[in-house]
């Protein structure tokens, strides 16, 4: 009864209307290439500073949910992952949209956020405080496996070769030391130059690989960017549903995973995307058509990085520890209300968090609608502009979105050279993914790998320390199987094939 | 044998050269990363050194890989205007290296018409000309009035200008 009580309060017009603005915001923020989830957040944080506490946490958790979804957009229909969780929807968004079903990918897209959203909300309010014991028993070692666990599974995702995948995410972990040590202080890797002290930045390294490739490719034909129908066929909505209907389980595993890494501090969207990405191929009748415009790998990265949205809450909230970035910014925003974060908020300060927690729920049933609304306007507009004036455009937003994170040029010039290399290494079959998750990720395995190694050092079994854990031993197993159970599928495939064609062969 | 042979080549992304070049040139990139590792101290070396010594298995296990099965060349360098790529990249680098010198808005405007005539392929009209330069003038007001004004980004005033 109280918690109705709450979660009415959310539905006051005041509240309403700020969740409407922040969803709007959040969604135009996120679909431009630079913009991140987490600087959407943060730009707009002082904003809320004057408000209620609870419309204030209402209105970032709509910039926070609108932002995730919509970096869907740009990942669908330029190939340029809007915020880095969005990296697994390019996988098959990219090619839907190529092939003339960039509507429906959009579609899809907002269907499975909502989905996933409600998932990763319904987490929040039911297991929060249980789930957030899990995040506990995570230490360095373990954090250090969960990221190599993130890198095999991209890498065993790389469609030409794994090892090219191992190559580039290795790339990508080496880009990730440029700079100051996250441990120790050294400078490594700069060459003297003082543009490189402070590190390669992450979303100028996503732009780069990401958006300059498909600029260089953009100008090189007269050809359209993507395939356009002369019949209007609205939003498919329908077609979508039924897609979505059909992959009900897809949607549902896919949530739960993405609810379940988002509440390890740090993991965030982008691996909860790429491991819901990986079950759906791995568990599909068909695992080859993913990568290829597949709408199941569309729902799946969509729900699990939505689903991140709540998920990340989970730790934030009970312990106090931020699940993703921009949980960062929001518990930064909660302790100048004046909050506590720990069991108080859901008992002295339960009113206040189930208003928010409903808020959440409210914001990620009116992606749904103004989902739908903008992904048709930008789905329009894409595929109407000339190229003389689409190829200037993205141009424009990488490099002012560039230029915004750090406000350097330095930044600049760095994002175009690492497009350029992004270019020549895709063409002769290493795709950008891997290098762009091992710089996110570098960080966070590297922390994991040195205090893992003093702990080692310190115990006397630097082997046990890292082999020991069962945690780590879990994480270490998936990622074997992650690495090696497409090979042996792979394998067996061929080798059913064989028996076949010397069947026929026998038989004739 | 051949045949069996032949069904387990990997394909090429392009030539059979460039198949083992990438590899070579992954594991020489990797090595002189492990070389440099030398001048660090423990704590900030032991991570780069272990990455880069994953570097050079993964290339060493790629090109065991290529020669114990063969490659099958695959597609030839791809067409497209190699000028309009070449010109795309230049245009994009004297834009990033002009910035702090111009500033925002006259490299955003330069660059703008720069790459819009790279990428226009059919014959420009004076009204396309005229509508092409006065979305290039609205896009580059609105970033302007979005990033300094909404979200309170410094963007460059030009030290040139501004001299």
């Amino acid at each position: 009864m109280e918690l109705i009580t709450h979660a009415l309060g959310a539905l006051s017009p005041l509240n309403l209307a700020l969740a409407l603005l922040g969803v709007t915001a959040g969604i135009v923020i996120g679909a431009l290439p630079g913009l991140s989830a987490t600087m959407a957040v943060a730009v707009l944080v002082p904003v809320t500073f004057g408000m209620a506490p609870e419309s204030a946490l209402i209105m970032l958790g709509a910039i926070y949910t609108g932002a995730i979804y919509g970096g869907s957009y740009s990942a669908i229909l330029v190939n340029t992952p809007g915020t880095p969780s969005a990296i697994a929807t390019t996988f098959d968004g990219y090619p839907m949209a190529q092939r003339g079903d960039g509507d429906l990918a959009v579609t899809l897209s907002t269907i499975a956020s909502v989905v996933g959203g409600l998932v990763g909300v319904l987490a929040l309010l039911l297991l929060a405080p249980l789930l957030a014991q899990v995040a506990l028993s995570f230490g360095p070692v373990e954090y250090f496996w969960l990221a190599i666990f993130g890198l095999t599974l991209i890498s065993a995702l790389s469609e030409d070769s794994t090892l090219k995948g191992f190559m580039g995410a290795g790339l990508g972990l080496l880009l990730s030391t440029v700079g100051v040590a996250v441990i120790g202080g050294d400078i490594r890797y700069t060459y003297g130059m003082p543009v490189l002290l402070g590190g390669i930045e992450t979303v100028s390294a996503l732009i780069g690989l990401y958006c300059i490739p498909v600029l260089i490719d953009l100008v090189a034909t007269p050809a359209a960017h993507l395939k356009v129908d002369d019949a209007s066929r609205g939003v498919r909505f329908r077609e979508g549903l039924g897609e979505a209907i059909r992959g009900k389980w897809n949607l549902l595993r896919s949530a739960t995973i993405g609810t379940g890494v988002a509440i390890l501090p740090g993991a965030g969207g982008s691996i909860a995307s790429l491991v819901s990405y990986s079950e759906a191929r791995r568990v599909a009748k068909d695992p080859g058509s993913f990568g290829k415009g597949n709408p199941q790998g569309v729902l799946a990265t969509e729900s699990a990085n939505n689903a991140t949205v709540g998920g990340g809450f989970i730790p934030t909230l009970v312990l106090g520890i931020p699940g993703t970035p921009p949980d960062a910014v929001i518990l930064g925003a909660l302790l100048v209300q004046g909050f506590r974060t720990g069991p108080e908020l859901f008992t002295t300060n339960a009113g206040i968090t189930y208003t928010f927690v409903a808020g959440l729920f409210l914001a990620t049933c009116l992606l749904l609608p103004l989902g739908l609304l903008i992904g048709r306007y930008a789905f329009k507009s894409i595929i109407a502009i000339p190229k003389a004036l689409l190829v200037p455009t993205i141009a424009f937003m990488t490099v002012i979105g560039t230029y915004a994170i750090r406000n350097s040029a330095s930044d600049v010039m760095i994002m175009l050279c690492l497009g350029v290399v992004g270019w020549v290494l895709n063409r002769y079959g290493f795709r950008p993914s891997p290098i762009v998750l091992g710089l996110i990720l570098g960080p966070i395995a590297e922390q994991g790998f040195v205090q893992g190694f003093l702990m080692g050092r310190a115990s006397g079994s630097v082997v046990g320390t890292f082999f020991g854990g069962p945690i780590s031993l879990t994480i270490i197993a998936l990622s074997l199987l992650s690495v090696f159970y497409p090979l042996v599928k792979a394998r067996r495939v061929a080798k059913r094939q064989g028996n076949n064609s010397l069947n026929e062969e026998v038989s004739s | 044998m051949t045949a069996d042979k032949s069904m387990r080549a990997v394909p090429a992304a392009r030539s059979r050269a460039s198949e083992v070049l990438l590899p070579v040139l992954f594991m020489v990139g990797a090595g002189l990363c492990l070389w440099e590792t030398r001048q660090m101290s423990q704590l900030g070396a032991v991570f780069p050194a272990v990455i880069s010594a994953g570097v050079m298995v993964a290339a060493a296990l790629r090109l065991a890989q290529l020669l114990l099965r063969g490659v099958i060349a695959g597609s030839p360098a791809g067409g497209g205007s190699r000028p309009r790529r070449l010109a795309l990249v230049g245009v994009m680098s004297v834009w990033a290296l002009a910035l702090p010198w111009l500033g925002f808005v006259l490299t955003g405007l330069g660059s703008f018409v720069a790459l819009m005539a790279v990428a226009q392929y059919q014959q420009w009209t004076r009204k396309r000309l005229a509508g092409h330069l006065l979305a290039g003038c609205l896009l580059v007001a609105f970033f302007y009035v979005l990033f300094a004004v909404v979200l309170n980004v410094p963007l460059p005033t030009g030290r040139w200008l501004a001299a």
